[in-house]
C-alpha cells in the first residue's frame, strides 16, 4: 500500500484540487520556491502557473482580506503561513470579516478560504515562532478549525477544507510532517466533527487533538504494558467538536484526560471537560484532567524545552492517577 | 479663510475667495448630467434628514453616520459605477449604498432592522450589505479596502469586464492595511478604484494630529499608484475627475487612489451634534457650510440657466413623497423571524465537496515514528 508523509499528503490535496478545479489557488509567501512551504506546495507552480499559485508581500493582513474578496467572486483561496505566528496580522480579517460574512450577509454569501497555519515545536523555536492558536479560533462562530494528527486526515481534511463552503483554519503541526501513513490516492475527504476513535479501551478515555493524538496513543502503549487500557479519540477538528463521540468515550470509561497541544487556560480541553460535566459530570468515576502546554510561552533552550513540552510518560501518569 | 481649512487643503486655495468656493465649471459636462449629480445629492441629503427627523422615535435601533455636506464624493461616483461593479463602503455607509444601490427602500428598512432590508435586518446602517447589488458595508475602518482588492484580483485572474471599487475616510488611511493594499494593487495593477472621502477628522481627531504628511495623494503616488485630488464638494468636478480615473482603470491602465476634500456637517455619529466637545472651530463648520454641494451646484444651474426653480421645487417635493411612502412602509414591515443561529454562520451544505470527494477509511496509523525536527525553518 502507498505510503505518503504528512507534508506530501498536503502536497497530493492540493496538486488534486487545483486539478479538479481552476478557482482553486493556493497564495503565499514562498509558496512558488522548490521548498515549497515544507513541501506542501511543491510542484504547483510548475503544473498550475503564476496566477493560482502565487507569492505574496509580507502582508499577511492584506493576503487574508484578499482572499475574502476573492473567494466572494467564486474562487477557493488557500492561503499557508510558514508559521501560525505570523497569520496573527490578519486577525482583523479572520475576526471582523471573515468569520461573520456568511452571518453578516444574512446567510446569501459563505466563504470557503483555507488557511494553513503551520506550528512549529522543538529545535529553538522560541516563542514566537510554536503558536498554536486553534482555541482562539475555535471560539469564533463562523470558521472551522482543523487538526489533522495523521497523513490520511492530512489530505482528506484538506480536500473537506478546500471543496467545503466555510472557511477553516488548518492547523499543521511542523513535527508531523515526517510521519507516514498509507494514503488513498484518489481525491477524498474527511469531514469536520468526526472524531476518529483511534484505540478502543475500557479504562480511561484520553481524547486528544493534533500532535497530542500520536502522543496519545503511545500513553496508550505504554498503560497497556501495565494491563490498563485507555480509549484514545481523535478529535480531528476543534471546531466543530464532535460532541457525541466525546459523550460515547467518557461514557464507555467514565474517565477523561483531554490531551490539547496549546495553553490550559481558557482552552479546547476546557471545552471538552466542561461539555461531559454538563451531561454527566456526576457519572465519573473520577476527576477530569487536562494535559495542556504550562501557561506560559515557548522556551528557547533544550533543556527549558524539554520541560514546557509534556510527554507520553507524563500522559500515562495523568491516567493512572484516576483510576 | 478659516485655519483649518487652509491647512487641510491648501491645494485649493486659489479656488476660493472671500470665503467662497470660485473653481465650479460646467465644461464639457452636458446638462442632463449636471441634473443628475443634483438630483442624486438632493435624494441623499434629504434621506439622511429625514433619518434624523425621525431618529429620536428610537424605531432605528442603530449606530447611524451622516454624510451631510459630503455628497459631491458620492454624487460623482454613482455616474461612474455600474451594476456589475463591487463597491466595499466604510461605516458612513449611505452615500455609497445610494451610489451603488439607488433604491431607498433597502436601506430604511434595514435601518428599521426588518426583515425585508438589505441585510434581512441583522447588519444596520453602518454594517449593510446589499449582495445582490455586490455593495458590502462594514464598520471595522480598512479592512474592506483589502477585501475590495482580493474582489479585484479575482477579476483580473477570471477576465471578468468589471471592477472594484472602495470608499472610505482619511482615518482609514492611517491604517496598516490601507498601505498594504495600495502597495500591491500597484505590484499587480489591479481593476481597484480607491475612493477617499478626507473630511479631515476621524471621530474628532484632525488629520494633521495623526499624519505627518497631510498629502495623501502623495503618498500613495510613492507607492505607483495613480492619485488625484479634487475640492470633494463641487459635484461637477467630483463627476469629471471620478469618471475619467475609472475610464483609465477600466482600459486596463491599472488602479487608481482619487480623494475629495469635503467635510461632514453633522456629529461622527447620529444626528445630535458633538460640537460640545470642540474638537472643529465652528469658523471652518461656517466656511464649509457655505460651500454646501448642493448649493453651489444649484446656484451654478439657475445662473447658466440649465433648470428653472421650479423643477427644483418639483424635485424636492417629489423625493419628499418617495421617502415619506419609504418610512412608512417601512415601519409597518415584518420583523425578523427567530433564526437558526448555526445556519446563519454555516454552510448547511457542501455541493462542491459532495461532488468531487469519495469517502475513506483510514487504514490504521503507526505512531511509533520519529517527529520532525523543523531546523531553522
Ligand atoms: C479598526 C477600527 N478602529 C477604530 C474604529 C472606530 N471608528 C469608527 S469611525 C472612526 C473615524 C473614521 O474616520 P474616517 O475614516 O476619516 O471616516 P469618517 O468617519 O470621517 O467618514 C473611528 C476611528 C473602527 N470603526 N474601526
Ligand atoms: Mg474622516
Amino acid at each position: 500500500m502507498r505510503e505518503l508523509a504528512y507534508n506530501q499528503a498536503i502536497n497530493e490535496a492540493l496538486h488534486q484540487a487545483m486539478g479538479l478545479d481552476e478557482d482553486v489557488m493556493v497564495v503565499g509567501q514562498l509558496v512558488d520556491y522548490r521548498s515549497g512551504i515544507f513541501g506542501t506546495t511543491t510542484g504547483l507552480l510548475e503544473e498550475y502557473g503564476s496566477e493560482r499559485v502565487q507569492d505574496f508581500p509580507v502582508a499577511e493582513s492584506l493576503m487574508t482580506q484578499a482572499a475574502i474578496g476573492e473567494a466572494q467572486m467564486g474562487m477557493r483561496p488557500v492561503l499557508t503561513h510558514q508559521r501560525l505566528d505570523f497569520m496573527i496580522y490578519s486577525m482583523d480579517a479572520v475576526a471582523n470579516w471573515m468569520s461573520l460574512w456568511r452571518f453578516k450577509s444574512n446567510g446569501k454569501q459563505s466563504l470557503p478560504i483555507t488557511i494553513m497555519g503551520v506550528v512549529g515545536r522543538g529545535w529553538g523555536q522560541g516563542p514566537q515562532h510554536s503558536k498554536s492558536f486553534h482555541g482562539w479560533f475555535s471560539h469564533l462562530p463562523g470558521i472551522k478549525v482543523a487538526m489533522p494528527a495523521t497523513p490520511f486526515d492530512a489530505k482528506g481534511m484538506m480536500m473537506e477544507s478546500v471543496f467545503g463552503e466555510d472557511p477553516v483554519i488548518f492547523v499543521a503541526h511542523r513535527s508531523l510532517f515526517s510521519m507516514r501513513e498509507h494514503v488513498p490516492e484518489m481525491p477524498y475527504r474527511v469531514r469536520f466533527g468526526e472524531a476518529m476513535l483511534r484505540r478502543p479501551g475500557k479504562d480511561v478515555s484520553i481524547v486528544a487533538l493534533g500532535i497530542m493524538v500520536p502522543l496519545a496513543m503511545q500513553a496508550a502503549e505504554l498503560l497497556a504494558g501495565e494491563g490498563i487500557e485507555a480509549e484514545v479519540l481523535d478529535l480531528r477538528s476543534a471546531s466543530p467538536l464532535d460532541k457525541e463521540a466525546i459523550l460515547a468515550t467518557a461514557q464507555r470509561t467514565k474517565r477523561l484526560v483531554v490531551a490539547d497541544p496549546a495553553w490550559q487556560t481558557a482552552g479546547v480541553a476546557a471545552e471538552v471537560i466542561s461539555l461531559v460535566s454538563e451531561h454527566m459530570g456526576a457519572d465519573l468515576a473520577a476527576n477530569p484532567a487536562r494535559l495542556c502546554l504550562p501557561d506560559s510561552h515557548t522556551p528557547m533552550s533544550q533543556t527549558l524545552e524539554e520541560q514546557y513540552y509534556p510527554t507520553e510518560q507524563d500522559l500515562a501518569d495523568l491516567c493512572k492517577k484516576m483510576l | 479663510m478659516p485655519n483649518g481649512v487652509c491647512t487641510m487643503n491648501s491645494n485649493f486655495s486659489q479656488l476660493i475667495k472671500d470665503g467662497r468656493y470660485i473653481g465650479m465649471s460646467l465644461d464639457g459636462v452636458d446638462g442632463d448630467t449636471v441634473w443628475q449629480l443634483y438630483v442624486f445629492m438632493q435624494r441623499l441629503r434629504l434621506l439622511e434628514n429625514a433619518i434624523a427627523a425621525l431618529y429620536s422615535e428610537q424605531q432605528m435601533r442603530c449606530p447611524v453616520h451622516f454624510c451631510d455636506g459630503q455628497e459631491a464624493i458620492s454624487a460623482g461616483l454613482a455616474l461612474a459605477i455600474r451594476d456589475s461593479d463591487h463597491l466595499f463602503s466604510h461605516h458612513r455607509t449611505h452615500g455609497f449604498y445610494l451610489a451603488k444601490c439607488r433604491e431607498f427602500k433597502p436601506l430604511i428598512d434595514e435601518i428599521y432592522g426588518r426583515i425585508s432590508g438589505a441585510s434581512g435586518g441583522v447588519a444596520g446602517s453602518q454594517d449593510i450589505s446589499y449582495c445582490e447589488m455586490n455593495f458590502h458595508g462594514g464598520a471595522i475602518l480598512a479592512g474592506s479596502i483589502g477585501i475590495a482588492a482580493g474582489v479585484a484580483r479575482a477579476m483580473q485572474i477570471k477576465n471578468i469586464p468589471a471592477l472594484a471599487f472602495a470608499g472610505f475616510g482619511d482615518g482609514a488611511v492611517d491604517e496598516g492595511v490601507f498601505w498594504e493594499t495600495v502597495n500591491y494593487a500597484a505590484l499587480q495593477k489591479l481593476p481597484l478604484v480607491l475612493v477617499c472621502e478626507n473630511n479631515g477628522y476621524s471621530a474628532f481627531s484632525p488629520q494633521n494630529k495623526r499624519q505627518a504628511v497631510m498629502d495623501i495623494s502623495a503618498k500613495v503616488r510613492a507607492f505607483g499608484m495613480q492619485a488625484h485630488s479634487f475640492f470633494g464638494n463641487d459635484a461637477v468636478e467630483s463627476h469629471r475627475v471620478i469618471s475619467q480615473a475609472v475610464g483609465a482603470v477600466r482600459r486596463g491602465e491599472g488602479p487608481v487612489f482619487l480623494e475629495g476634500h469635503t467635510f461632514r456637517w453633522s456629529g461622527h455619529v447620529g444626528p445630535e451634534g458633538d460640537d460640545q466637545y470642540q474638537y472643529r472651530s465652528m469658523q471652518e463648520l461656517a466656511f464649509w457650510k457655505d460651500n454646501c454641494p448642493i448649493k453651489l451646484l444649484e446656484e451654478k444651474m439657475l445662473e447658466e440657466g440649465l433648470v428653472k426653480q421650479q423643477a427644483i421645487d418639483d424635485l424636492v417635493r417629489q423625493i419628499g413623497q418617495e421617502l415619506d411612502q419609504a418610512f412608512a412602509e417601512a415601519k409597518q414591515s415584518p420583523f425578523p423571524e427567530p433564526v437558526d443561529w448555526h445556519a446563519m454562520n454555516y454552510a448547511t451544505q457542501t455541493p462542491k465537496a459532495d461532488e468531487l470527494l469519495a469517502e475513506e477509511k483510514s487504514s490504521g496509523f503507526d505512531q511509533n515514528q520519529d517527529l520532525a525536527i523543523p531546523g531553522p525553518y
